[in-house]
């Protein structure tokens, strides 16, 4: 890279420019640089723009184009960036980021504040998971403000938001809180008392739903029995006697469909191996031309029986293995039955 | 096998499959059809191109976004971005910057994702002094000026 032009970049960012630098370059450059400049401010700005300027060719090049205006505006490849990637970019940050954004140059705030801007805020919003809608009486802006930033908007320090901050529709420091919002003693003392039994209240809930979800787990269930069940409206309202029978029913309900999910998948190919066994151990074609249908062959008791075991895994193949003899028993029995029955039919229509 | 020529005049040849994770390419590729003629890419230097195929590379196995991906922006856009990502992208800002417009410019939506992002991080929770730091932007507001726009989300103690 030409050392020259980076110089008259350098001294442009400094301000003041400096014919020995100007001359020189590489290390030599910022030594001589560091001597020219006489106050610590000078130094500061000059250290901070050499760091970014040795990783900025981009911006050199185009500060090289217009040298006139330096100083000033577009300079940086944040700003460089087409609209849409800037747009892309903007994005993906949440509200108090481009509330932020609008204060580090004018171009930037240009673009934050007008009305076309509106989507990338909107985009911003869902970005923050949970964050209710704008207001309708507040800009985009104003309610980044709000709810984000941590300053006190009437005297600027530090400031957390405090359970006043939405009504107000102010973020206060707790000093200006006291020294602005008038409040009647007696309210306050009241809305202590009511925070009071609001938090006391909350507690005794939340101790409640534990001991229910305590109980529920004696009764062998599992959070997954528990779902799409609101507990904190029984807790609410109805002592555990009366809860259990109701509850007790959805929990129970809730587990045989996810107990019968998880066997019957390995239930049904159990006993498709099965049918297919028994069918391949037929020794002639006529039997195999009169083997029992699918359909009748699931209806026999002892297959209904494996279709609804519930073995665990483990246990599950022994369960089969003793039931084998069972449904060959049956399905033989059936047919037999159905061969003597197609044989009757058969001697009834030649005769 | 395709080759691309670069503005400075150097040739990579790579995959098919690699080269057509950039939607401009493989839409000139269905344009012309296969040939042996190295495809220009006046906008993309040698350095830039590299570490751009070692991400298409990287990812060139990787399903293709669904469609409407756009439509639905009524989903929070995360910021999340895989460890690989993170490591290629860990550059300096000079090279990201060039390989976000690489990708914008290639047409690789992804890669513009991941840049995007990493930007987007980079913002996050930082202060607008900060901010002008980080990306070398200069505070073009007058002190008077920086003064009213403070005030505008302040009450003056005295009103």
């Amino acid at each position: 890279m030409p050392t020259s032009s980076t110089d008259t970049d350098l001294t442009a960012v400094v301000g003041s420019p400096s014919p020995t630098a100007a001359a020189q370059g590489g290390q030599e450059r910022k030594a001589s640089s560091f001597g020219t400049s006489d106050t610590a401010a000078d130094l500061e700005t000059f250290t901070d723009a050499a760091f970014d300027v040795d990783r900025m060719k981009y911006e050199r090049k185009k500060r090289k184009m217009c040298t006139e205006k330096r100083s000033v505006g577009r300079s940086s490849w944040l700003e460089e960036m087409p609209a849409n990637i800037m747009l892309e970019v903007f994005s993906c940050v949440e509200p108090i980021d481009l509330f932020k954004l609008s204060y580090i140059n004018k171009n930037t705030r240009a673009v934050l504040i007008t009305a076309e801007s509106k989507a990338i805020w909107a985009q911003a919003r869902k970005n923050v998971p949970g964050l209710p809608g704008l207001p309708p009486d507040m800009t985009e802006w104003f309610y980044a403000a709000l709810l984000f930033q941590q300053t006190c908007q009437m005297c600027g320090i530090d400031a957390m938001a405090r359970s006043e901050t939405p009504f107000i529709r102010m973020r206060l420091c707790s000093a200006c809180t006291s020294k602005h919002l008038k409040l009647d003693k007696t309210a306050k003392e009241m809305g202590l008392f009511l925070t009071h039994l609001l938090n006391a209240s909350a507690k005794q809930q939340t101790q409640k739903c534990n001991e229910f979800a305590r109980r529920m787990k004696e009764l062998g269930h599992d959070a997954r029995d528990l779902e799409r069940i609101d507990i904190k409206q029984f807790v609410r309202e109805e002592t555990w006697d009366q809860v259990l029978p109701r509850i007790g029913m959805i929990a129970n309900a809730n587990r045989d469909r996810r107990l019968r999910e998880q066997f019957v998948a390995r239930n049904q190919s159990k006993a498709r191996a099965i049918f297919v066994q028994l069918y391949y151990a037929l020794p002639t074609e006529l039997e195999k031309n009169s083997f029992l249908p699918v359909k009748d062959f699931l209806t026999l008791r002892s297959v209904r029986s494996l279709l609804a075991s519930r073995a665990p895994d483990d246990e599950f193949d022994t369960c089969a293995r003793s039931a084998l003899p069972h449904i060959s028993a049956e399905s033989n029995a059936f047919c037999a039955r159905m061969r003597r029955d197609l044989k009757a039919d058969d001697d009834a229509w030649r005769s | 096998m395709v080759t691309l020529t670069t503005s400075d005049n150097e040739t990579f040849t790579v995959d098919k499959k690699v080269a057509e994770k950039s939607v401009l390419i493989k839409n000139m590729l269905e344009d012309v059809g296969e040939s042996d003629q190295a495809i220009p890419l006046p906008n993309v230097t040698a350095s830039v191109l590299k570490k751009v195929l070692e991400w298409c590379e990287h990812h060139k196995d990787d399903p293709a976004p669904p469609e409407n991906e756009d439509k639905d922006d009524t989903r929070k856009r995360t910021t999340d971005i895989s460890e690989w990502d993170q490591k290629f992208i860990a550059v300096d800002q000079e090279m990201l910057f060039e390989i976000i417009l690489a990708a914008n410019y290639l047409d690789i939506k992804a890669l513009l994702d991941v840049g995007c992002k990493t930007v987007a991080n980079m913002i996050k929770g930082k202060s607008p002094e900060e901010i002008r730091k980080l990306f070398n932007i200069v505070n073009d507001f007058t002190p008077e000026e920086e003064a009213q726009i403070k005030k505008e989300n302040e009450w003056a103690e005295d009103r």
